[in-house]
């Protein structure tokens, strides 16, 4: 409970907050409206075709059917945030399993397994996403039904970084066993269960928690990525357009929509009009980078009420104090690709 | 020594191995086979109707070993290696040496230009009154959380700025035909790590300032600009040497953002394009990737061991 009372995490889980909740809301309270695609003024002249440009009616402009750009983002936001809400509550739950299975079977797969994970330097995290999961969203998207899309979608992005960071929750749980008072645990009788839930996970808790922030960050850009890669996460539809070109020759182009509005499938959506109109593009771009920055302020807020409390430790009791720090308590972002 | 190249050998092995296995798995869980063939019908123009083709989630570990095989096989006799597209089997060597120069001339361009920029930057810092340098800390954290695709969008959005308003083309924005741009995307990956870099070398290099030769050096009335040149930038570049594969990380990922916002056709989209249909291409495509680092990491390595003997 202490992060609550820490400034930075409380801003940024406020942003996230409101803008999760101002999502809700105004799709609760939202009147169904026909978009137009001219707009008029006053008098009844036209002045301007969708995509409108930004003004006072629509603040940030509107895409080309008209709809009012920031109802869009405003819509797409729930979307989003809870694909990576899911995503990364899947992770944690699945790691924290895998930190166990990791601990039981022999210490030579743990060292083969940490080893083969540096791979994951030597290309963007985004690209080995891509690889499994464009077979079924573009390449061979005629055969999958949008359950199955949605489902492999889920579970690569889920599984992505399951390995690493089981590794890193193994050797946290590895490290927090060789303290005195669980070896005395073990001696006094107490079974792995009971030692895990009253022992270990008190300490390991500040640690997930963390993790879970960075996590979130990291799907955040992780989603940002595979927009730009041109992967619908929150459904898609076709359309195929024709018309007659310059003599008379017909043409037919088919282009995708987002079904959620989710903000990465906006991105994808609109990147053909990116040099036409750039804010379709930048708005959910910005959109995305609120969010992380959101979540950045999360994690310093919780790094530092952790050290704080370490220095309060420190001045209060008259123990000796240990010189260096001990291992646990090193930043896990300074180790592992999970930092965003 | 003999320990550190046997480490070298065995990271090089597993680190392809690893490739070849995360590249081959899309076969472990999708119907290559049928896909494939269905593919190949449809872009042939033999099969015009594809509403009906329904396929599901398989688990095939012998297609998968197969293809774990093929691309060991395809990576051996890589001049003749072929890969498929819109279907026609075409050469993928004369492809790949079209894409790959340019991609790793800006991670390698981006590599030192981020480490000229962090070193010089970091050496003004420790020159600087304490007022200023707790401001610069800040300024530092606050653009570091700013995630790639923004930043990357910023550097071309400004750079068009400049231009409408002062009618001053600094840069080649885009790629268009034939007309290539090179300083831009050198300049707009390397800045996320050059912060990386002034960030880690600034946190160890005041560590390593409180030191008690530092202090020593400072009592025999050596100049700071000298001690900071001959003691602190000689003892913390092992360390920085130590944060290269995060560095090269982060370029990595820059440098996929990079070639979709700027228009270029380097070996990330490559990947992204064939990779799928093909996965030894997305393995050889990786390698490739991975290799230079791998020269660059173990001579890096055997370097400071060679002036460091510890």
């Amino acid at each position: 409970m202490r992060y609550v009372k820490q400034p930075f995490f409380l801003c940024g889980f406020l942003i996230l907050l409101v803008i999760l909740s101002g999502s809700f809301i105004f799709s609760a309270i939202k009147e169904p409206s026909t978009p137009s695609k001219l707009l008029y003024d006053d008098s009844g002249t036209i002045i301007d075709h969708a995509p409108f440009k930004p003004n006072d009616e629509y603040p940030l402009g509107s895409d080309q059917d008209g709809n009012n750009y920031l109802y869009v983002l405003v819509e797409g936001a729930k979307y989003t945030l809870g694909l990576v809400m899911l995503v990364t509550l899947g992770r944690m739950l699945l790691s924290i399993f895998g930190a166990f299975v990791l601990l039981i079977v022999p210490k030579f797969i743990k060292r083969i397994l940490s080893q083969l994970c540096n791979i994951f330097y030597f290309a963007p995290l985004s690209i080995f996403a891509y690889l499994l999961i464009a077979p079924v969203l573009i390449v061979f998207s005629w055969s999958y039904s949008d359950l199955t899309q949605f489902t492999v979608t889920m579970i690569v992005l889920i599984c992505l970084t399951l390995p690493i960071l089981s590794l890193q929750i193994a050797d946290e749980i590895s490290i927090l066993s060789k303290e005195e008072y669980i070896q005395n645990a073990h001696l006094l009788g107490g079974g792995m269960i009971h030692i895990f839930y009253r022992h270990i996970l008190p300490c390991l808790s500040p640690k997930l928690l963390l993790l879970t922030v960075q996590q979130a960050g990291q799907t955040l850009s992780i989603i940002a990525h595979l927009a730009f890669l041109k992967i619908f996460i929150g459904g898609f539809h076709e359309i195929t357009y024709q018309t007659t070109g310059p003599s008379n020759t017909e043409i037919t182009y088919i282009r995708t929509f987002s079904d959620s509005h989710e903000w990465g499938g906006l991105i994808v959506q609109n990147w053909p009009a990116y040099y036409a109109a750039p804010v379709l593009v930048i708005a959910p771009v910005c959109c995305f980078v609120v969010c992380i920055i959101a979540i950045n302020l999360m994690v310093s807020g919780i790094a530092r009420a952790d050290q704080h409390s370490y220095k309060n430790i420190k001045r209060t009791k008259t123990l000796i104090v240990p010189e260096a720090e001990s291992p646990s308590f090193v930043p896990l972002k300074d180790r592992g690709v999970n930092a965003s | 020594m003999m320990r550190l190249l046997w480490k070298l050998v065995l990271f090089l092995l597993l680190s392809l191995t690893g490739i070849i296995l995360f590249t081959s798995l899309p076969v472990l869980i999708f119907d290559y086979a049928i896909l494939m063939n269905n593919t190949r019908l449809i872009d042939t123009g033999q099969m015009t109707n594809n509403s009906f083709l329904v396929n599901s989630i398989v688990f095939q570990p012998l297609a998968y070993w197969d293809q774990i095989k093929t691309t060991v096989i395809q990576l051996t006799d890589i001049t003749n290696t072929t890969f498929y597209n819109n279907g026609i089997n075409k050469p993928l060597l004369p492809m790949l040496m079209e894409v790959y120069p340019q991609s790793i001339s800006f991670l390698i361009g981006g590599l030192f230009l981020s480490l000229l920029f962090g070193i010089t930057f970091t050496i003004l810092y420790m020159n600087f009154p304490v007022v200023v340098k707790n401001f610069i800390k800040k300024c530092i954290l606050a653009i570091e959380t700013l995630p790639d695709v923004f930043v990357i969008l910023l550097v071309q959005l400004a750079v068009i700025w400049i231009y409408k308003n002062t009618g001053l083309l600094m840069f080649n924005i885009v790629n268009v035909y034939k007309t290539k741009a090179y300083f831009l995307p050198t300049l707009a990956i390397s800045i996320l790590p050059t912060l990386y870099v002034i960030k880690y070398l600034i946190l160890t290099m005041e560590e390593e300032s409180t030191k008690i030769y530092v202090e020593f050096a400072k009592g025999k009335g050596l100049k700071k600009i000298y001690i900071l040149l001959a003691y602190l930038l000689k003892n913390t570049a092992a360390q920085l040497f130590g944060q290269l594969k995060n560095i090269f990380w982060i370029l990595l990922s820059n440098l996929l953002m990079l070639e979709i916002i700027f228009n270029i056709y380097g070996i990330t989209r490559f990947v992204a394009d064939y990779g799928v249909e093909n996965p030894h291409l997305a393995a050889i495509s990786l390698i490739a990737i991975f290799l230079p680092f791998f020269v660059l990491f173990a001579a890096g390595s055997l370097l400071i061991r060679r002036l460091d003997p510890r």
